[in-house]
């Protein structure tokens, strides 16, 4: 079967979004070709903006538009207490979880396997960064799969040394699971029930 | 637990069976070819959502059909549950209890327990056969094992990978291997202590199945220290450590890690020599059925109730006398019991039910 080149392309990209298969490239596709000119034209400028102006905050990884971040900047939040995080996604259920501290976003899911290495982690700007202010705590929420815990085991390691008091989100947390989709209610008992490691 | 009632709609040569099984000892009858271990095979994936056999969902339809549906009703501790696995090629696999979507624990799912001619090499077989036949047995009894069974592994492939590029100096490799160390304690103590609770029961069905009475004992035996598996956590903990310690430069030579759970074994000892080694062939082979029949016992004994037993094609492979002796304990056991066989004469007696099985249909005796 051919389709319309542009249609075919349109298709083609939105197939490379994770999550869509070919059939819902498919629909989402038929369905922007029904929708008004303007209404698309809304939907572009938003993807290009966002891509544009959204990056890495330069102090704590989090996704920002302006740097550093609104929580960098937040003068009520605890600066005492930091917490290490795999994924900005994170970031946003922690915050719905009611966490009052300050974060490092590690913008990487640890991959041990494939990378076979944890020096390429930006661990270095975390020791830095915590160095040069009054952090007293690092939380590892890292996920509890065997990459997360060993992240979690290299991070303790290195900041023990340096006089930081290094705690792990409690168990409770569903195992092999991702902080991102646990419940507000399990992730708040998680951080209440954190240990030292 | 006991099923009272199957259905089983296009499943391999099985297009459609209706079957209400006896709560005791169900022969099922028929030639090769026929469908008997196909059947054994839909109660296996009823229970576990997958195959026993190397096979792909797909390839459990039956020829010429989109999907299979299975549908089992069993009674545990006073309660009936209504069970559904489901694969359709376009939708995948849906599994139901009491008609709702079952995610994978297996609380009140249906647990089977497999017996094919292959457990008869138990005993003379290689150790893995005997880790696996224990790390099954716990995993179904305790998510918790299953977890840490789980960790263990991806600790060890992670640590293994380390040595075959040769970096051994970083600090992962000492975080990894702290890791496997703490993953393999709960492993090992959980298969000690299995091990220990099995040796009375495998004595005493021994004894039974054979009429012998020699002396029954099963060790544990550590791929790290000669201590045959009396250890507490702590030692276990100080003795991997401390071996893995002195292995380095051996690891190192061969590219994995040689000691831990992974590597370890059980020896049993009738009236003091190694069956392994020294035990006959038909020793061996009571020694097996002994295990496997002494493993309903202890889940029995750590679940509250019996598993259902699935033995496929077992009863061709031991002589008159043991066939025999098996039949009479399976009969008075108190569990159910699936068992194909070529033979119906093999059973006498009211207390159990004949089906047989031939080009993929089922009709009961009678
Ligand atoms: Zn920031």
């Amino acid at each position: 079967m051919r389709l319309a080149r542009p249609l075919e392309k349109l298709i083609s990209e939105l197939e490379k979004l994770p999550g869509i298969g070919p059939k819902s490239a498919q629909r989402l596709a038929l369905h922007i070709l029904r929708q008004a000119p303007s209404e698309v034209r809304e939907l572009a400028r938003a993807l290009v903006e966002a891509r544009e102006k959204i990056r890495p905050c330069s102090r704590c990884g989090n996704l920002t538009d302006e740097d550093p971040c609104w929580i960098c900047t937040d003068i009520h939040r605890d600066g005492s207490i930091i917490c290490v995080v795999e994924e900005a996604s994170d970031v946003i259920a922690l915050e719905r979880a009611g966490y009052k501290g300050k974060y490092y976003v590690l913008n990487q899911a640890p991959r041990f396997l494939e990378s076979g290495s944890l020096e390429n982690l930006n661990i270095d700007r975390l020791l830095r960064n915590v160095v040069t202010s009054q952090v007293k705590e690092i939380v590892l929420a890292t996920n509890p799969t065997i990459d997360g815990e060993l992240t979690a085991r290299y991070i303790a390691e290195l900041a023990k040394p340096v006089g930081l008091r290094v705690t792990r989100l409690a168990h409770g947390l569903p195992v092999g699971g991702d902080i991102e989709y646990t419940d507000e209610l399990t992730l708040r008992k998680a951080l209440e029930g954190r240990q030292e490691i | 637990m006991k099923i009272d009632a199957v259905e089983i709609n296009n499943f391999r040569n099985l297009s459609r069976v209706l079957m209400h099984p006896a709560p005791g000892v169900n022969l099922l009858v028929g030639k090769n070819a026929q469908g008997k271990t196909n059947f054994l095979e839909a109660l296996y994936v009823l229970a576990n959502g997958a195959s026993f056999r190397p096979a792909r969902d797909r390839d459990l339809v039956q020829v010429g059909q989109a999907s299979y549906l299975l549908r089992g009703r069993y009674r545990v501790v006073e309660k009936d549950f209504n069970l559904t696995v489901e694969f359709s090629c376009k939708r995948g696999k849906i599994i139901r209890v009491n008609d709702k979507r079952s995610v994978f624990h297996r609380q009140n799912r249906l647990q089977v327990l497999l017996f094919t001619p292959d457990d008869l090499y138990l005993v003379k077989g290689p150790p893995e056969r005997r880790r696996s036949f224990l790390d099954l047995i716990l995993s179904q009894v305790s998510a918790e094992y299953e977890h840490h069974l789980n960790r263990f592994t991806g600790t060890l492939s992670r640590r293994n990978n380390l040595l075959k590029k040769q970096q051994v100096k970083g600090k992962d490799f000492q975080l990894l291997t702290d890791m496997l160390v703490q993953s393999a304690v709960p492993l090992v103590s959980a298969r000690i202590n299995l091990v220990n609770r099995l040796e009375t029961e495998v004595a005493s069905l021994y004894h039974r199945l054979t009429g012998e009475q020699s002396e029954i004992k099963i060790r544990y035996a550590l791929s790290f220290s000669p201590k045959a598996g009396m250890a507490s956590a702590p030692t276990i903990s100080d003795l991997l450590r401390q071996a893995l310690e002195a292995a380095r430069e051996q690891e190192l030579n061969r590219r994995t890690t040689l000691l831990g759970p992974h590597r370890d074994d059980f020896n049993i000892y009738l009236q003091g020599s190694n069956a392994k080694t020294y035990g006959s062939q038909g020793q061996q082979r009571s020694l097996a059925v002994a295990l496997k029949l002494a493993t309903m016992s202890l889940f029995k004994s750590l679940k509250g109730y019996f598993p259902v037993f699935l033995l496929d094609e077992v009863l061709a492979e031991l002589d008159e006398q043991r066939r025999r002796l098996l039949l009479d304990h399976l009969c008075g056991a108190g569990f159910q019991a699936f068992l194909s066989t070529v033979d119906s004469s093999v059973l006498t007696g009211d207390r159990h039910k004949i089906f047989f099985i031939s080009g993929g249909s089922i009709t009961e005796e009678g």
